[in-house]
């Protein structure tokens, strides 16, 4: 009956071992962004990422964001949202359609609502040791005390040991260290505009600005595409307009 | 009737007259049948700790039945004595009978010397008893007394024919049971779980870690009884009986059935952790019982080496355990409805009632096998003609959307990957501000927030009526709007324009 889950994974991979087959899990995902995946080389899953809305306004592109690397990184896995109840009075509650328009599955979704942050990075905490998920999205609302150096740093321990992706979206931006291994900013940007000036694909400005692990920072224009999961470059797609002027990636 | 009242000559249902002019220096207090009530509910749930079928007897007596009880307790003396130190330390005068049947175990304590009484000993010991412990009416009280009747064994010696003619066939029943000839089982106030496991301490315990092994003792107990039975259990909850006579109930849901004592052991501490008014151990528990509330089949499972690890389970696990600490209306599941109105199109359920996720899948497949079959029409056609004359044939065809297809978590922007749903939704909707051309243009501009927002690009109306055999409400005319920022909003109109009520913007949720 009392079988332990570690000694079962050591024979799992002993076993995967004596067959010769690799181990499957790669322990990294890209963006679908062909230039930043170039740059990056991918994002380590087991590890922590940070995506801050420039603006309070810019939240709900911010949790898009977030989403889709969730997505991304979690593939066919169990995604769980945590969420604070302030941000839901903020910025309204995940809406099981729009997940599915997104290119999520909300059935392979759990949504947890704290009322606090101390709440919600337990949960966080919780939830990615577990190792039942593969990402797990966390929302804060504002820079709340509880969410300090070490907090982080927990989080980026259970990612490490569970594999499974950490991403923490914070509603403003802050100037704060963190134990996270990206931090993302995003903001909004026009859509390329379908026939009729109806709004296209989502579109965002992402900045990365800080990577420990190689790369610079730097910005690109993306779309998301939800039937590929994935994002791609805004200006780069052939033979559409672009409404805006192009902006290339800049270095930042 | 306390002793030293007895003492005095006093006795139950005397005038008060008659009680003040025996002892002059009386106290009197009014009665208070609620009070007494509630104090002997209070004794019937401290007793359940001897048996769990315990019910009460009049308004003054309790009844347990203790069948394979009294070993627990050092025998039957043992657990009679128990019982009435018990009742001696709330303050009671209480008498007490062990008996083969509860009428008989009733008859001997109330119009006898009470006691325990030998297996098979029933009758001799009743047949002793004044004629009053068959607790008939009065008037057949009174006959039988005039008959020469004057205890149960002249009554017991008579022939029952002759019994139940002149009294009734229940007077004949009521003897035989008195008599412990024959039996009937009592009705227990709280009856018993599927599976009860119960631990009394020598010692009360008072701190969380002994609670907790304790717990984890009685849970290796409960998951081999269950593993026996091939159940798994769903609801688990530890009864902690206090020393003043307390008892705290506390209980743990899980989604799926299981009975891993560590499992159950982990929500039992975040649920003991989150507990709003924490579990007060007073002078502290002398015994802890855990039942099982509610079983299902569960089989055992043969562990795969070669498989992935099953991570629903896992799942399952997580969400329980956020549930027991968070409360079970946090941790939630999307739960698609078959309707179009857009805040009931998805439910949020609590995660651990049942796991949707596999009742999903088999809807998943329904879904794809729809999709394939081309049944979502109003959206084809939105996304084949272009949003512009989509608009038009949307308007023409009025609330078209009805006819959609009632699959669960519908895509709407399928076809051209545009998400036609908000990420965030509001529940009620936020009243705006918005400017829009007649009768049914998309808005130039809106206030939200105390913020102006100029509309760019826009695309709607997608009309949704409300569901006729609601409460009537307004048609909603939706639009997907993007501001000069790049910020994308759902925005709606509720009524049409040359309608009796002025129509009301509002915004309905967030796009990403």
């Amino acid at each position: 009956m009392a079988t332990s889950p570690l000694r079962l994974e050591a024979l799992r991979r002993r076993l995967a071992r004596m067959e010769g087959r690799a181990p499957s899990d790669a322990g990294r995902f890209d963006l679908g962004h062909t230039s930043a995946d170039a740059c990056l080389g991918g994002l380590n899953r087991r590890a922590l990422h940070e995506v801050q809305a420039a603006s309070a306004a810019d939240l709900a592109t911010a949790d898009g964001f977030a989403l889709g690397l969730a997505a991304r990184a979690a593939g066919e896995g169990f995604i769980a949202w945590i969420v604070q109840t302030m941000t839901t009075a903020e910025a309204g509650l995940p809406y099981g359609e729009g997940l599915a328009d997104w290119g999520l599955d909300p059935g392979r979704m759990l949504l947890v609502r704290t009322r606090d942050a101390t709440g919600l990075l337990a949960a966080g905490e919780d939830a990615l040791k577990s190792g039942a998920l593969g990402a797990v999205v966390m929302s804060v609302w504002a820079a709340p005390k509880a969410l300090n150096l070490t907090a982080t740093r927990r989080l980026a321990l259970a990612a490490r040991e569970s594999g499974t992706a950490a991403i923490l979206v914070r509603s403003g931006a802050v100037d704060q260290a963190g134990a996270s291994e990206t931090r993302w900013t995003i903001t909004s940007a026009p859509s390329r505009a379908l026939e009729a000036g109806a709004p296209g694909r989502p579109a965002l400005t992402v900045r990365l600005d800080k990577n420990r692990t190689g790369a610079n920072p730097g910005q690109w224009m993306m779309e998301w595409r939800s039937d590929e999961r994935g994002f791609a470059d805004l200006a780069a797609v052939s033979g559409d307009l672009v409404p805006m002027v192009a902006q290339r990636p800049t270095a930042a | 009737m306390s002793p030293e009242a007895a003492g005095l000559g006093l006795t139950a249902g005397l005038a008060l007259a008659d009680a003040r002019a025996r002892v002059p220096d009386l106290v009197c207090l009014p009665a208070d049948p609620d009070g007494d009530a509630a104090l002997l509910r209070r004794m019937l749930i401290d007793f359940g700790r001897f048996t769990p079928m315990a019910a009460a007897d009049g308004p003054d007596g309790l009844v347990l039945d203790v069948t394979g009880c009294a070993h627990l307790f050092g025998g039957e003396a043992g657990l009679v004595t128990r019982a009435l130190d018990r009742a001696a330390a709330a303050g009671l005068h209480a008498r007490a009978a062990l008996a083969g049947t509860p009428q008989a175990a009733r008859a001997l304590v109330r119009f006898g010397p009470g006691g325990i009484v030998a297996e098979g000993q029933d009758r001799a010991a009743v047949r002793r008893l004044s004629v009053e412990a068959l607790e008939l009416p009065d008037a057949d009280l009174q006959a039988l007394r005039r008959a020469g009747l004057k205890t149960v064994a002249a009554v017991d010696d008579r022939p029952r024919a002759a019994l139940a003619a002149r009294f009734g066939k229940a007077a004949a029943w009521r003897v035989d049971r008195v008599l412990g000839l024959e039996d009937i089982r009592i009705t227990p106030f709280r009856p018993p779980d599927r599976c009860v496991v119960d631990r009394v301490l020598m010692e009360p315990i008072s701190t969380g870690e002994d609670v907790l092994r304790v717990l984890a003792d009685l849970m290796g107990e409960a998951g081999a009884r269950l593993e026996r039975a091939g159940q798994g259990g769903r609801i688990f909850q530890a009864a902690f009986f206090r020393v003043d006579g307390r008892v705290r109930r506390v209980a743990v849901q899980t989604g799926r059935a299981t009975r891993e004592g560590p499992v159950v052991l982990r929500l039992f501490k975040e649920k003991l952790a989150a507990l709003t008014t924490p579990l007060d151990a007073g002078f502290g528990f002398d015994q802890v019982r855990l039942s099982v509330v509610q079983t299902e089949p569960l089989n055992a499972t043969q562990i795969d080496l070669n498989r992935r690890p099953d991570k629903t389970a896992d799942f399952d696990g997580l969400i329980d355990r956020l549930s027991a600490r968070l409360g079970p209306e946090a941790v939630l599941r999307f739960e698609p409805r078959d309707t179009h109105i857009p805040e009931r199109a998805v439910r949020l359920s609590a995660g651990n009632v049942s796991p949707p996720h596999r009742l999903h899948d088999g809807e998943v497949a329904r879904r794809e096998a729809e999709r394939r079959r081309g049944l979502s029409p109003s959206h084809r056609r939105l996304s084949a003609a272009g949003p512009s004359t989509a608009h038009r044939s949307l308007a023409a065809t009025g609330p078209s959307t009805a006819s959609r297809s009632p699959s669960p978590f519908l895509r709407h922007g399928e076809e051209t990957a545009i998400p036609l749903r908000p990420l965030h939704l509001f529940d009620p909707p936020q009243p705006v501000e918005a400017l829009a051309g007649l009768p049914d243009s998309p808005p130039r501009r809106f206030r939200w927030r105390r913020v102006q927002h100029e509309v760019v690009r826009a695309e709607g109306p997608e009309r949704i009526a409300a569901e006729w055999w609601r409460r009537a409400e307004p048609t909603r005319d939706y639009y997907r709007v993007e501001d000069a920022a790049g910020r994308r909003f759902w925005l709606f109109r509720q009524g049409l324009y040359g309608d009796d009520a002025q129509p009301r913007w509002f915004i309905h949720g967030l796009f990403a």
